[in-house]
């Protein structure tokens, strides 16, 4: 019955409508949302049996744009471990003193050269034998300073490490299971663009640590793999296997497996970034907290033990103090004993002033005059030793030549140079930093554009929607007066 | 006489007007009941045999009929097993009571359409108490034994396990995988790279094919070569299932695609379809990995290694989510793994006069002899039209035309009443003459 028809297709209508009022309103809310893909209505019209039969929802699709997601992802993760690596060098630069601070590895030093002059112009002046071991005293807690924020920064690159493996981890069994629950969706005919939100969301959060491909597969599942073609997520979710290290010190290094310092490993594949597996990750936050556990730390740490060797060795030169016979410690040891060139990583966390002058350890300032093997007081007007001191000290030859600076540099120079170098690694790392974020500005943007809300159009069709919905009760109104018409003949 | 004979007409009429109500009255009821078809009144007049100067009226008989040739319009619903047909045929059916009983004590029935939904033993029923009759079949809808298509002995009750559980064993891989071309040169570290692919066994156990690809390092140039080994989780996993030797073209025409495959031992490789046939612990896997005659498969380019393009088919063990009909009257489980499986085909019941047919209750019809002996046809082949699911067929009431014809009726009536009170009347007249 023909009466009975149009209201049916008038009912289509309005269902139809309300659902792409639905689904405008969610975008409408979501507007704002980082990473929500616009939502639409396919509709087409109903055929049964080849007759029209008003109009279906033929599914709701969710706006995607591959190409653009996967590049802006990159630059997600290339951002992140760019961002990791300069807070890292910003802290590492702070705990060396940048140049021109008030407190800083350098200005001790020239405090130390200061008082070691004045010493040898004044040698019988007990306050100034006092004020040079002082100094000598500040030179080395400075350089133990360094150790340690060195070794803090290795640790909290291990500990974040950790976290993000646990991250991934967890994202990844998120992202298994609404693999799952979509496939269930897709399966029972039912709306799957929310649940595919949350896991672009969650890949998202994965992608930015790790790179990955995504392959898509029938019933909208995804599968995952790294960058390098190893599974993460197909049927089931992998785990990645990271054990952290409680405590990192300078000599714990990470060596292909080998060393003391735990790599990543993938189902039994070694995936360490920047280690030896031919399928190591490349990019992403991981790969930025790698590089400062098994690269930047300990570079600045191999500097700093160069520059501690460098110190202990030129105030240990033969000759120099008589009073010491060959091979034993000079006025800086390494914890008391010699320096052993076989034994320089973890010197700078090692490196101790001599007990013989250090006030509090018992020692007398006056050796600094008399020679650190004196027995019995010597002159008190010689400062030959003060003088031979800061003469080693200035002399432009290293007894140990920093790694990336000049063998011909006086103590100070080499300090200046560590420092340098170090400000040279943070500038670099602060521009990449800068190059990555605006093409993540780019990226994001343009990703926007292509999937995300126009406020604009969603109004627009919400008068569209409002207008469709109107005639649909317009036809039922008019279908009521036609059979009203007909009972009243 | 005629006068009398104008009585009996109008008494006739009457009659014959108060059937018509009660068609009429009937279909008016049964205007939004699904699958109903109105009944209609054809009449009938009478003639008796008159000379040339009188008339005797012949009155009028009734004969009421159903109208089950037409079909009503189809509205969609959103349930997937409100089945109802498109065009001729209708669906075979029996009663719930004898869903038990031998296919020869069975009442056969048929329906246009019909909501129908599981019992708790599994049937198919509509709510007016029929339960759905098919022929089970196997998962790919072949049927499982020969059918009988002239009588509906060879169907049974449509009855689905609410617990069905299924999965797919896989049995084909496709790799679509680039080999990164500078490890093949001198100088390489001759790492091998590796990638997993996942089977599925007959049970749906999650089993693991790893893939190592080794290159052959050469003391000058480029070897081009590599050693894929298969490596089976259920079995060994350290002991290679199979393992083959590629080798790759680096010629202008070869554009880094396979130059030959030679398998280690005994791989059953065929250079026509690409296909290495990798046994597992569960049987074969056709595994896919091109050939120098095909495009896609394995690939060597100076790029890094990248399994793009790795598919396979099976699924685990799923569980029934939900069932569907397509228009070949097949009915499928949907399972939440994604596979469909056939479990029943529905055949449409055609006979040669349908307006034959015996109505029953719940909008039911059985054969009769006037209907002629009933065939079983395939959904969309022969006369039959198709089984659709997610439809209700409406009834083929027509309100406007109902109405009209109530108006009809009652004119009808009435007048034929005034026949009657004028008779009366001439009757009277008649009896006057006389005081």
């Amino acid at each position: 019955m023909t009466i009975a028809s149009a209201l049916n297709n008038a009912l289509s209508g309005l269902t139809a409508t309300s659902k792409l009022a639905e689904i405008t309103s969610g975008n409408l809310a979501n507007a704002l949302t980082d990473g929500y893909g616009r939502q639409s209505v396919t509709l087409s019209a109903a055929v049964l049996g080849g007759y029209g039969n008003g109009v279906a929802v033929a599914g709701v699709d969710r706006a995607s744009s591959p190409e653009l997601t996967s590049a802006r992802r990159i630059a997600d993760g290339d951002l992140a471990g760019g961002q990791a690596e300069l807070d890292a060098l910003v802290r590492l630069e702070r705990s060396l003193g940048v140049a021109g601070g008030e407190d800083t590895l350098a200005t001790r030093i020239t405090a130390f050269e200061g008082a070691l002059r004045q010493l040898a112009e004044t040698p019988e002046l007990a306050p100034r034998q006092a004020a040079a071991a002082e100094a000598a005293s500040d030179v080395v807690v400075r350089l133990n300073q360094i150790s340690t924020e060195v070794a803090r920064v290795r640790q909290t690159a291990d500990a974040g490490i950790a976290r993000q493996v646990e991250e991934v981890n967890g994202a990844l069994t998120k992202i298994a299971r609404l693999n799952r629950q979509i496939q269930v969706f897709t399966a029972s005919g039912r709306d799957t663009a929310s649940l595919i939100d949350q896991r672009e969301q969650l890949i998202d959060r994965v992608a930015a640590i790790i790179p990955i491909r995504e392959q898509r597969r029938a019933s909208g599942v995804v599968d995952l793999t790294t960058a390098q073609g190893l599974v993460l997520v197909d049927t089931r979710a992998r785990e990645i296997q990271f054990t952290p290290s409680p405590v990192i010190t300078a000599p714990m290094r990470y060596d292909g497996g080998a060393g003391a310092l735990s790599g990543l490993t993938l189902n039994g594949v070694d995936i360490t970034p920047g280690g030896s597996g031919s399928q190591a990750i490349v990019g992403g936050a991981l790969a930025g907290q790698f590089a400062i556990r098994d690269r930047i730390a300990p570079d600045l740490s191999d500097r700093t033990d160069a520059l501690a060797a460098d110190l202990i060795g030129r105030l240990a030169a033969p000759g120099l103090d008589p009073t010491l016979a060959p091979g034993e410690p000079g006025l800086f040891t390494d914890d008391g004993t010699a320096y052993d060139p076989a034994n320089l990583v973890g010197l700078a966390g090692r490196i101790r002033l001599s007990a013989a002058v250090d006030p509090s350890a018992g020692g007398d300032p006056a050796l600094l005059r008399d020679g650190l093997g004196a027995t019995t007081p010597g002159p008190a007007a010689n400062g030959a030793l003060p003088r031979a001191l800061l003469d080693a000290l200035t002399a432009t030859s290293s007894a140990t030549t920093v790694p990336g600076l000049s063998p011909a540099l006086s103590f100070s120079e080499a300090v200046a140079g560590l420092v340098e170098l170090t400000a040279f690694d943070r500038v670099s790392a602060e521009t990449d930093v800068a190059a990555f974020s605006s093409t993540r500005e780019t990226l994001a943007s343009a990703e926007a554009e292509a999937i995300g809300v126009n406020t604009d159009a969603e109004l627009q069709a919400l008068i569209r929607i409002e207008q469709a919905f109107a005639a649909n009760v317009q036809v039922i109104q008019t279908a009521m007066r036609m059979l009203d018409e007909l009972l009243e003949i | 006489m005629s006068l009398s004979s104008s009585l009996n007409a109008g008494v006739a009429g009457l009659s014959v007007n108060a059937t018509r109500l009660a068609v009429i009255s009937d279909n008016i009821a049964n205007s939004s009941t699904n699958g109903y078809r109105r009944v209609d009144v054809d009449f009938a007049s009478l003639v008796i045999p008159s000379g040339a100067n009188s008339y005797t009226a012949g009155g009028i008989t009734a004969t009421t009929f159903r109208d089950v040739a037409t079909a009503g319009s189809l509205i969609a619903t959103n349930n997937a097993t409100d089945i109802s047909v498109s065009g001729r045929g209708m669906l075979p059916v029996t009663t719930v009571e004898s869903v038990d009983l031998g296919a020869n004590e069975r009442p056969f029935q048929m329906v246009a359409t019909g909501a129908f939904s599981r019992d708790a033993a599994g049937n198919l029923v509509t709510r007016s108490g029929l339960a759905l009759l098919g022929w089970p079949t196997n998962a790919d809808g072949d049927l499982l034994t020969s059918v009988t298509r002239e009588s509906p002995s060879s169907l049974v009750p449509v009855q689905i396990s609410p617990f069905l559980t299924a999965a797919e064993p896989t049995t084909k891989i496709s790799l679509g995988i680039n080999l990164p071309a500078d490890e093949t040169t001198a100088g390489a570290l001759g790492n091998s790279f590796e990638s997993t692919v996942e089977y599925f066994d007959s049970i749906g156990r999650n089993n693991q094919l790893r893939l190592v690809f080794t290159p052959t390092v050469p003391g000058t140039g480029s070897s081009n070569q590599w050693r894929v080994s298969f490596f089976d989780s259920a079995t060994d996993p350290t002991v290679p299932v199979a393992e083959l030797d590629l080798v790759f073209d680096e010629s202008r025409t070869g554009r880094g695609a396979l130059l030959s495959v030679t398998p280690v031992g005994a791989v059953p490789y065929d250079p026509l379809t690409g296909i290495a046939q990798v046994t597992v612990a569960n049987g074969p896997i056709d595994v896919f990995i091109g050939s120098p005659s095909l495009d896609g498969g394995l690939i060597q380019l100076d790029a890094p290694f990248a399994p793009n393009n790795v598919s396979k088919n099976g699924s685990p063990a799923g569980n029934l989510l939900t069932l569907q009909i397509n228009d070949q009257g097949l009915l499928q489980a949907i399972y939440d793994t994604g596979q469909i499986r056939s479990l029943f085909q529905i055949p449409l019941v055609n006979v040669p006069n349908l307006n034959g047919l015996t109505a029953l209750d719940g909008q039911a019809f059985a054969p009769s002899p006037e209907s002629g002996s009933i065939f079983l046809w395939d959904a969309n082949s022969g006369p039959v039209g198709g089984i659709l699911g997610f439809s209700l067929q409406q009834s083929t009431v027509d309100i406007a035309r109902e109405l009209t014809d109530l108006i009809q009726t009652q004119r009808a009536y009435s007048s034929n009443a005034t026949i009657i009170r004028t008779v009366d009347e001439m009757l009277q007249e008649t009896t006057n003459l006389k005081r």
